[in-house]
């Protein structure tokens, strides 16, 4: 049964909707903040550029946010309304670098007509009050009393009803909105009012003006000492106020962002529809508007918002593809351009279509989604873990340890890379060919193990055997001196760095050597009561070459020692608990934090920040990263150091906002790795594996990696073909920005480099609405299956479309068969051999048939009509799952005897679907208009004919996301043993770009994790107050419910974020170990 | 909110674009322009029921048998069929079943709910949506001139032996409660004396002048709230009746000194009349009316500084009509929230026959918590007339689900405030026109469809021939037309109630009701001439 699921996000939202510019973490620093959707990210301003300071969610959709500084303040406070009425302000704390509620509340009112134009939330430019349009007819006012705290919000009739925007003037005596509006006429005027808090009223505000341009979208307000505001139209901008009246033609464009660019308010960035940004200047003598300027500046992502930060960098929020940082140069480049792209941040939304494909065939799934839309269209190809970029390999069995060797300490470069096995030593080199090839340094013992190297000070190289410690000349390769392991005893583990050595023998001997020029000197022995398993020096103080501290794990007592250096006196002793022998230690920072890292015997690793000066461990934490043996090791990649734990689940351990995350790295079982950059292959890595060398290179590390193929047009639909190695899209470019020059295309695309193989136009208004790879009955040929609607901008609906057969031949699409449909084929599915097609408010069931001349048709079997627009169709055997625009989701069946299909079943409720998808034999699941995910059970039990006719809903959860797209898969590696890999997933995505995954859980889990969730919702406040509860119901025009049967593996996930103290809270209520929750909550962050 | 007109361009727009903030409805609902119910089934078979409506939510038809003596309930289930025929070129035709009322509504069940001499009254039913809990009313014929014995019922009222709410489950019909008025009245067409408010059930007794206030209960149950009439608090009676017992043991002197010591209580004035109230003469005021009179008393006082102009102005606007004041009686009642009613006053022969126009009128806010009179107006107040034009949504919809926020009405739609405006200016007397205006008030509850064919916003259509309120209308042999707002010039589909040349002899008035679903393309034209039932039944559906 999949009733119980668990969702969660793989990748965050990342259309950006907002954006705000002001001084909110200190006076004196500048930040942006940025809204995409459900989440804000508050960036510092700072030279080097934009850092990020925090980054939360907000439980709701975020429709305004406004920076404002009210009277008194010091720096700007946050204002925040979400769409289903909620709002807060907000206050930086810099004790704790967190948000403070500074007040919040519910504007809903019962009674209103939600407003067509959406919600607005505007304040006062003196902080006088707050207002609010969000409901026709309905003015909401929330107004500072003197001390800048709200009062009570009340509503003034405003009288206006199709408000398309309204803004609060500058330099006003009163508070004063300019309102702009639409009549019945259709024609645009803008009117003013005061708003006056007595009398909670409005009275006729100082002047108004009729007629304007007929696409007239936004107003601007111009600050002091113009004061005024800016009507952008789509042909004409107005400048406009008591006492000017300044208009200027502009080229057809529809203005959907604007900045400003000075504090007086005479320039602004303007930023349209097609993606160009241009600069509007209000001219004028003094305080008197003399005219306005607008010049083009150039091109960027399609703007949704746009924030100037300083020194002409502007931020540039995009919803249709990455958001930018550009720079607006003084002159313009060879292309005339003035903008130039510092930087980009990655956006896919949004996701229209996406598919779930292995492409390089390692058991590990990739999304390929359609993103983006309009020119900035594109493919993008995201994939869970690490990926190493294979660059050489060799095949090598039984490697026991690797070390990468300088030829001088100064080097830039690794030349030597030791690799040891169980009885000798070889080692690689880099020859003039750039080949690796086996060399030898001749102070190095190569007919014994070695058990570790390492660079040491005064060009000398380490090599430590069962035997000795050996000192080698790097430059002259001979052997300088010579530590000998006391007779009867062997060196068991060893470590060194550039200037210590500590290796411990049989026994429970440790011994503590310095590396002198040309000299060993034992400096300390100790004696520990049980055998060392494991060592560390890794130096994290301030001389790199000289750790003060060393990292000692022990057998028997299953402990993890710290000694200082060189006195060699024990300073803490770390219980590791169970039974399990600690096999790697490792001493490291992150971000300026020090971890000391122990990796047990049975893939779990513990961590705990360690104190440099007093040694002391504190913040244990313990995670599972795989069930063999780890070995760990640093390394550094882009100047970060990050952290490869070498086992059955090869992973990389770093940091980001001084947690501590893992990311798998795409490779089955590596046994050691250690870093090798060498000349021709800088910053690589060698991997030792399944009986292979392998050097390569790693991608950047974070959790999800997204490779961008920009298209230059929009892909609404993909799908691969395993057999030909490709994906079809359908998409459609527009050449000059109108819809009648739109062209659409089926494309064949190569599904490792991403070129275009082969495209297939489709004619003037004809549509590609879905794409299907598939083989029919009798017929072993594959075949991309394209439906299409003609399209015509005077019809209400498409009375005509195709289903068109394409075979892929010699990387060509070849049309094979053509079939005219009597109107849009939104959905095309294999079905038994057949091909089922949703064609407007019908399914329609076609045989694929070989004619007399031995082609091939397609011919019509049979049909089903009783939806509003069948728009998503998924089918599992015989069934066939229906999403409808309006009519939610029903299930028919197909008989084979009669040839005919029926509908079984059907939710009744009013939900409109936007995707669904089939979890098991009985239950659905959908996602509707309103952002809410539901699932319904076929209910095959029902006593009456009624009663099994009926779907029943079974889960409710507001999802707070328009999903375009659900697909069974998963985005990691599926390992058959583990739990998780048995969990069945679905992958959607979003509008603004998110991936999420949908997992079912047994049901003991599942309520195991409601308790869990129903405990962190007490400790874990929501930003603003912001209640998690509400925000999870489901909620639609018709109902509200509080959700079931769907847990926010967001919210549990956050489980791992929270301190110990909080943990042990929950852990009390919930009755059960910190250690345990970790370990099931780590568990669950395995599915994405 | 589109760019296109075309549905699959919207489809896909709907993709890539996300809605303005908190209008994703308003958005979804611009797909009804292009999915519409144009296509008509003429004279379907149908069973002979009195199709009453849909349920908000759309998930229940709800009709009663000829005889008003059986509720059935329908789910409008859609007409889905299985097709081989795919010709390219025309529309398959729709099987032979589709001519049946059966293809599109399935029968839930049938249930009795009344009894021999009672009858269902078919103008009332109300729908409490959480829960699914269907309201309705039985009730034995009406008796014109009462001559019950009973001595506080208004004279003039008639009255009914027998008058039954019933509380139903519409998943099942199985009845859940019921709450019966004995020789009482309640006005029951177009659920005029009733209005529900969220679980909150006022039941206005006409004859008793008692607002009766219950509760549905989750469980199903109707739990008497209070009582609003001859008493204001719910602890009046009960202290009343503890205080006359303890009075009759006392000698009058004490009975002097407990009311005077009473004299600042606010519920003071109520108590001294009622406890008249067992001599059984009508001579003394109920609650309400007290609480009435001593607002309009209180009111004109107010007025005036002056004591003598004070006296002056008392006694031309309150002593003067004081008896027409006492006479009043309470016609209809609604909620506006939990705390207020808005109730209408008049005279008792204006709260029986239909056409109150020539009667005075007086509309009073009411807070149940507080039992103070919190504003009264005139019927012909313009400054209740204003509120109504600016707020109209909040004497409407008050009653509903955040649904039925959509349903069109002049204080949120441009294109009706503008046809509000044009009659008002149209009208001779604007005091005329306010009366007018203002007859709509107290709203009754459930009195409109969410239907968003009905939408102003997206469609234009002649209010005269077709409106989201219930009401039976005079059919008439031209289509309904409804035409894009957007588009002006488009016509979006036409609904005829009629076939095009067929029983329109001329010889017989006919009425015709339509019964929109609330939120699919379907719609059910009822067209009935006076003397020959059965009706016809047409459904209109997008094909």
């Amino acid at each position: 049964m999949s009733s119980w699921n668990y969702v969660v996000t793989a990748h965050k939202p990342t259309s950006v909707t907002h954006s705000c510019v002001g001084n909110f973490t200190s006076p004196q620093e500048l930040n942006l903040i940025v809204a995409k959707c459900t989440r804000i990210e508050i960036h510092l301003l700072t030279p080097q550029g934009l850092q990020p300071m925090l980054d939360v969610p907000i439980y709701g959709r975020i429709a305004t946010l406004e920076l404002f500084r009210p009277h008194g303040e010091a720096q700007d406070f946050l204002f925040i309304a979400t769409e289903r009425y909620k709002f807060c302000v907000l206050q930086w704390d810099p004790e704790s670098s967190e948000l403070i509620t500074r007040a919040m509340g519910d504007v809903s009112d019962r009674i209103g007509r939600p407003t067509d134009n959406g919600q607005i939330g505007i304040i006062d430019p003196d902080c006088r009050l707050i207002g609010l349009h969000l409901y026709d007819g309905l003015f909401k006012v929330i107004p500072f009393d003197n001390k800048g705290q709200l009062k009570e919000a009340f509503n003034i009739r405003l009288e206006e009803l199709q408000v398309l925007d309204i803004k609060f003037l500058f330099g006003c005596a009163k508070p004063t909105i300019a309102v702009l509006y639409q009549d019945n006429k259709d024609a645009r005027h803008v009117k003013t009012y005061e708003v006056s808090l007595k009398d909670k009223d409005f009275v006729e505000g100082p002047w108004s003006q009729n007629s304007l341009d007929n696409g007239a979208d936004l107003l601007i307000p111009v600050p002091p000492p113009l004061c005024g505001v800016l009507i952008i139209g789509e042909e004409t901008i107005v400048y406009c106020s008591a006492s000017a009246f300044k208009a200027i033609p502009i080229r057809p464009s529809i203005t959907k962002a604007y900045g400003r660019v000075d504090v007086d308010g005479s320039r602004y960035l303007l930023g349209d529809h097609a993606g160009m940004i241009h600069l509007l200047v209000i001219t004028h003598e003094k305080e008197k508007v003399t005219g306005l300027k607008i010049e083009l500046l150039g091109e960027t992502s399609i703007a949704s918002t746009i924030s100037y930060l300083d020194n002409a960098v502007v931020f540039v929020g995009s919803s249709y593809g990455d958001s930018q940082l550009v720079k607006l140069n003084l002159h313009p480049d060879a292309k005339g351009s003035y903008v130039e792209v510092l930087e980009r941040y990655i956006n896919l939304g949004p996701i229209v279509d996406f598919c779930v494909v292995d492409l390089e065939r390692q058991g590990q799934g990739q999304v390929v989604t359609c993103s983006g839309a309009f020119k900035d269209g594109s493919l993008r190809v995201v994939r869970n873990g690490i990926g190493i970029n294979e660059q050489a390999s060799v095949e090598l069995q039984g490697i026991k340890g690797m070390w990468s060797l300088k030829s001088s300490i100064d080097e830039a470069f690794d030349t030597f890379l030791v690799v040891s096995f169980i009885s000798e030593t070889r080692i690689l080199a880099m020859n003039l060919e750039d080949e690796l090839e086996e060399t030898e340094i001749e102070g190095f013992l190569s007919q014994v193990q070695t058990l570790f190297c390492h660079d040491a000070v005064y060009n000398q190289l380490v090599q430590v055997t069962s035997n000795s410690v050996r000192l080698v000349s790097s430059t002259t390769r001979e052997l300088r001196d010579e530590w000998h392991a006391p007779a009867g005893f062997t060196v068991n583990v060893a470590t060194a760095n550039a200037s210590q050595v500590l290796l411990a023998t049989g026994g429970g001997h440790l011994v503590y050597l310095e590396i002198g020029d040309g000299k060993l000197t034992e400096v300390q022995h100790a004696l520990l009561e049980y055998e060392v398993s494991c060592l560390d020096i890794n130096p994290i103080g301030d001389n790199p070459n000289y750790s003060q501290l060393a990292a000692v794990g022990m057998w028997t007592d299953i402990s993890v020692r710290i000694f200082s250096l060189p006195e060699l006196t024990l300073i803490t002793k770390e219980q590791l608990g169970g039974e399990i022998i600690p096999r790697s230690v490792l001493l490291c920072a992150f971000e300026g934090i020090s971890y000391l890292l122990c990796a047990l015997g049975d893939g779990h690793l513990l961590n705990f920040q360690m104190d440099t000066t007093t040694g002391q461990l504190k913040d244990r934490k313990k995670v599972s990263l795989g069930t063999q043996p780890i070995t760990l090791r640093t390394f550094s990649s882009k100047s970060a150091t990050h952290v490869f734990a070498a086992s059955d689940r090869p992973t990389v351990i770093y940091s980001s906002n001084k947690k501590l995350l893992y990311s798998n790295v795409n490779l089955k079982e590596v046994s050691h790795m250690c870093p090798f950059n060498s000349a021709a292959f800088p910053d690589s890595l060698a991997i030792a594996r399944e009986g292979e060398l392998t050097i390569g290179t790693i991608d950047d590390i974070q959790k999800l990696h997204i490779r961008t193929i920009p298209l230059g047009e929009h892909a609404r639909r993909i799908c691969h073909q395993e057999q030909t190695r490709t994906f079809g899209i359908c998409s459609l470019g527009n050449q000059s920005n109108s819809e009648e020059s739109e062209m659409h295309f089926v494309r064949l695309l190569d599904d490792q480099t991403f070129e275009f193989m082969s495209t297939y136009p489709l004619d003037s208004f004809e549509y590609g609405c879905s794409i299907l790879s598939c083989s029919f009955t009798e017929d072993k040929n594959v075949y991309y299956c394209v439906g299409t609607a003609y399209v015509l901008p005077e019809e209400n609906e498409p009375t005509k479309g195709r289903i068109l057969v394409f075979i892929v031949e010699d990387g060509r699409l070849q049309l094979i068969a053509e079939k005219e449909t009597k109107g849009a084929v939104y959905s095309l599915n294999a079905f038994n051999g057949k091909l089922l097609a949703a064609i407007n408010q019908k399914i329609q069931l076609y045989k694929w048939m070989l004619r007399d001349d031995g082609t091939r048709e397609l011919q019509s079997e049979c049909g089903h009509h009783g939806h509003i627009l069948a728009l998503y169709v998924q089918t599992r055997g015989d069934f066939i799952v229906v999403g409808d625009l309006m009519k939610s989701i029903s299930l028919l069946l197909y008989k084979h005897e009669e040839g005919a299909i029926e509908e079984r079943a059907r939710d009744y409720n009013a939900n409109w679907m936007s995707a669904v998808e089939i979890l098991d034999d009985d239950i659905y699941l959908g996602a509707e208009n309103n952002f809410n995910l539901l699932t319904v059970k076929k209910n095959s039990e029902g006593a009456t004919d009624e009663e099994r006719g009926r779907l029943e809903v079974v889960g409710e959860y507001h999802l707070g996301e328009f999903v375009n797209r659900f697909r069974h898969g998963s985005l990691v590696m599926r390992l058959p043993d583990s739990e998780i890999g048995q969990i069945p997933t679905v992958i959607f995505g979003t509008v603004n770009g998110v991936i999420g995954v949908i997992a079912s859980l047994p049901q003991e889990q599942y309520t195991f994790l409601e308790k869990l969730q129903s405990s962190l919702r007490k400790v874990i406040k929501g930003v603003g107050g912001l209640s998690h509860e509400q925000w999870r119901s489901f909620n639609n025009e018709k109902r509200t419910a509080e959700a079931r049967n769907f847990l926010d593996g967001d919210l549990i996930e956050s489980f791992l974020d929270l301190s110990r103290n909080k943990m042990e809270d929950i852990s009390k209520s919930m009755n059960v170990q910190v250690e345990e929750l970790c370990k099931r909550v780590e568990e669950l962050t395995r599915l994405h | 909110m589109f760019t296109s007109g075309n549905v699959t361009a919207r489809v896909f727009e709907r993709q890539i674009r996300t809605p303005p903030p908190g209008a994703s409805v308003n958005r979804a609902r611009h797909f009804y322009e292009n999915l519409v119910p144009s296509y008509t089934l003429y004279d379907v078979e149908s069973p002979d029921h009195c199709f009453r409506k849909f349920t908000e939510d759309g998930l229940f038809l709800i009709s009663f048998s000829r005889n008003h003596q059986e509720l059935i309930v329908y789910r409008p289930s859609w007409l889905t069929y299985s097709t081989t025929d795919d010709s390219t070129t025309t529309l398959p035709p729709l099987p032979r079943r589709a001519s049946k009322f059966d293809s599109f509504f399935t029968q839930l069940y049938s249930v009795n709910l009344a009894s021999s001499n009672e009858l269902i009254c078919k103008d009332f039913f109300l729908y409490h949506q959480t829960r699914r809990f269907g309201l309705f009313a039985t009730s034995t014929a009406q008796i014109h001139d009462s001559s019950s014995p009973s001595n506080d019922a208004v004279p003039g009222v008639p009255s009914i032996d027998k008058i039954t709410f019933v509380l139903l489950r519409l998943d099942d019909g199985v009845v859940l409660d019921e709450r019966v008025f004995l020789h009482d009245f309640v006005n029951l067409a177009h659920n005029m004396g009733v209005f529900l408010y969220d679980d909150l059930l006022a039941i206005l007794s006409l004859r008793y002048q008692r607002i009766h206030l219950l509760q549905i209960r989750d469980s199903g149950h109707l739990v008497d709230a209070r009582a609003i009439g001859y008493f204001c608090r719910e602890d009046d009676e009960l202290f009343l009746n503890s205080s006359s017992q303890a009075m009759m043991s006392q000698d009058k002197s004490k009975q002097q000194s407990l009311s005077g010591s009473k004299e600042d209580d606010t519920g003071e004035n109520g108590l001294r009349h009622s406890l008249s109230q067992p001599s059984g003469s009508n001579s003394f005021l109920s609650g309400v009316k007290q609480r009435l009179l001593s607002f309009i008393f209180r009111e004109i006082w107010n007025e005036e500084s002056d004591n003598v102009m004070r006296v002056q102005s008392l006694k031309k606007k309150f002593y003067f009509h004081f008896q027409d004041y006492v006479d009043l009686i309470i016609w209809k009642v609604q909620f506006l929230d939990r705390q207020h009613l808005l109730i209408k006053f008049g005279s008792v022969d204006g709260g029986v026959t239909r056409s109150a126009d020539h009667h005075p009128a007086f509309f009073a806010v009411y807070n149940m918590e507080t039992t103070d009179i919190v504003a009264f107006y005139q019927n012909s107040a313009e400054d209740l007339y204003q509120l109504f034009e600016q707020f109209s949504d909040h004497f409407t919809v008050s009653s509903s689900t955040p649904f039925m926020n959509f349903v069109t009405s002049h204080s949120n739609n441009v294109y009706a405030l503008e046809q509000l405006k044009y009659t008002k200016n149209k009208s001779n007397s604007f005091s005329q026109f306010v009366k007018k205006m203002l007859l709509s008030l107290p709203f009754s509850c459930q009195s409109q469809s969410p239907s968003p064919y009905f939408d102003q916003s997206l469609f234009r259509f002649d209010e005269k021939l077709i409106s989201a309120a219930d009401r039976h209308r005079q059919s008439s042999d031209n289509p309904i037309k409804f035409i894009s707002r957007r588009q002006p010039q488009t016509l979006k589909f036409k609904i005829k109630p009629g076939p095009e040349c067929g029983t329109a002899d001329g010889r017989s008035k006919k009425i015709c009701s339509f019964l929109f679903h609330p939120h699919l393309p379907l719609a059910i034209s009822i067209q009935q001439t006076l003397f020959m039932p059965p009706s016809v039944v047409n459904i209109h559906f997008r094909r």
